[in-house]
Parts: structure tokens; sequence; C-alpha cells
């Protein structure tokens, strides 16, 4: 059975990442750390399991992985609207938000991605944009 | 595919949302084998809503996709005061969805705790 091997591939890594979080600052590491030990967990178990339908192994545990992922951004980098919402029931909390200083925080991974050099739009920030732009218009004509 | 066609060629969101979940439901009651492959199939499919979403709330909410949009059309630069208004206008809007929103944050609030020190 494909799912298994999947589930138990999703769980060795908040397993390992829960670990991981006493030894490293995983906020910044995250996503690499996500990407080696679901690899080399759905490798070993693909091995374990004898899983013989491979193509099919192989579309399921990407599409969750890229799922995942897209999760797990959200637990790492803060959404702003979860957080406005989170603490939307306290006195100050327009505050609270602007003390968060979100915008900073995303120009600093900004420039640490190389989407932005002093103030300044690289070709790989002009492209993402685009391709954002792009797979919204196919796929919701938006 | 099902999804583009749907797309391109109705217009209210609930029409959509509703189609393509039919188109899904067709699928199944056609190509049904067993219990497994209905399993995976299912798991497929809610990562593709999943991705689709995130396409979607990428290219309009978020923070790094508005700094590049403003820096592309050279407009003013977004602040953390805007945010605010921005965020809190959505989330009065939403506020039938409060649900989706407490779930979210459950979730999000356990995982945090998991997995960030």
């Amino acid at each position: 059975m494909i799912v298994v091997p999947m589930f138990l591939s999703l769980v060795t890594v908040i397993v390992f990442l829960y670990l991981l979080k006493y030894f490293f600052n995983t906020r910044n590491y995250w996503f690499l750390a996500v990407l080696i030990i679901y690899t080399l967990s759905n490798f070993l178990f693909y091995k374990i399991f004898v899983i013989i339908d491979i193509l099919d192994f192989i579309i399921i545990t990407f599409s969750t992985f890229i799922s995942f992922t897209l999760f797990l951004t959200l637990v790492f980098n803060d959404s702003p609207s979860i957080f406005l919402y989170q603490i939307m029931n306290k006195k100050d909390f327009k505050n609270i938000f602007m003390k968060k200083d979100f915008i900073g925080n995303r120009l600093n991974l900004m420039k640490k991605s190389k989407l932005i050099n002093k103030k300044n739009i690289t070709f790989k920030a002009k492209l993402t944009f685009k391709l954002s732009s792009f797979l919204s218009k196919i796929l919701l004509k938006i | 595919m099902s999804t583009v066609i749907v797309n391109y060629s109705i217009k209210k969101v609930k029409n959509k949302l509703f189609i393509n979940i039919l188109c899904f439901i067709f699928y199944f009651y056609f190509n049904y084998q067993d219990i497994e492959n209905f399993l995976i199939i299912l798991i497929l499919y809610l990562n593709y809503i999943y991705i689709i979403l995130n396409i979607f709330t990428t290219r309009y909410s978020s923070i790094r996709i508005k700094i590049i949009e403003c820096l592309i059309n050279k407009e003013k630069m977004i602040d953390n005061n805007w945010l605010f208004d921005d965020r809190k206008k959505r989330l009065a809007k939403t506020l039938n969805s409060k649900f989706t929103l407490k779930l979210m944050s459950t979730i999000i609030i356990i995982f945090r705790k998991v997995l960030i020190r």
C-alpha cells in the first residue's frame, strides 16, 4: 500500500523536526531538513514495504511534499491574517501587530533568498511574479 | 484539465467549486476499483486543491509578491499600517468562515509548539 509509507514518512519528518529544534534554529533550515528527512524516509519505507507502482508512489509523495511544505510556511513564517485573528481579542492588538513587523521580516527573507538586493528587484523576483500571475490566470482565470 | 475548462467557462466562484467537485465525484463513480485506489486519488485530489488554493493566495495575499509588484510598478512601498488595515478588512469580510480560521489557527499553534523552540 502506497499511502502507509507516505504517512509514516510525514510522521518521521515531524518527529525529527521536533528533535532537531533542540540543536538547530529550525526556522532557518526547516525546508532543507524536511526535504532531506522526507526523501530519505520515503526511500527507506519504499524498500521496506516493497512497493511495485513506483510512478504512483513518486506522484503521491511529491504532491504531498509540496502541500506539506506549503503548510509549513504558515507555521514557520507566520501568516499576518492568522496572527491578527489570534490577537484580535487583546486590547492593544494593533501595537502587537506592528511590533511583529511582517514587512521588515519579509524584506529580510527576500534579501536572503536573493529576490531583492538593496531595494532593487532581481531576475529571480521578476520570474517568480510572472510565474505566479501565469498560474493564477491559467488555473483560476483571475 | 477539467478544472481549467470549468474555470474558463463558468463565472461564479460557487458554481466553479460545485462543478469541480461534481467532476471529481463522476470520475470516482466511473473509475472506482478498490478502497486503496480511492484513498490514493482522494489524497491526490486534496493535495491538488490545496496547491491551487495556495497559488491563488500567493498571487493575491503574499506580502513578498505585493512587495515585488510595488517595485515592478514603481508604486509606493507597502508598510505595516497598510498590511494591518488590509488584513483587518479581510477578516471583517470573512467572519462567516470563522470556523475555518479557528481550525487553521489551532492547527498552526499545535505545530508551532511541536516544531519551534
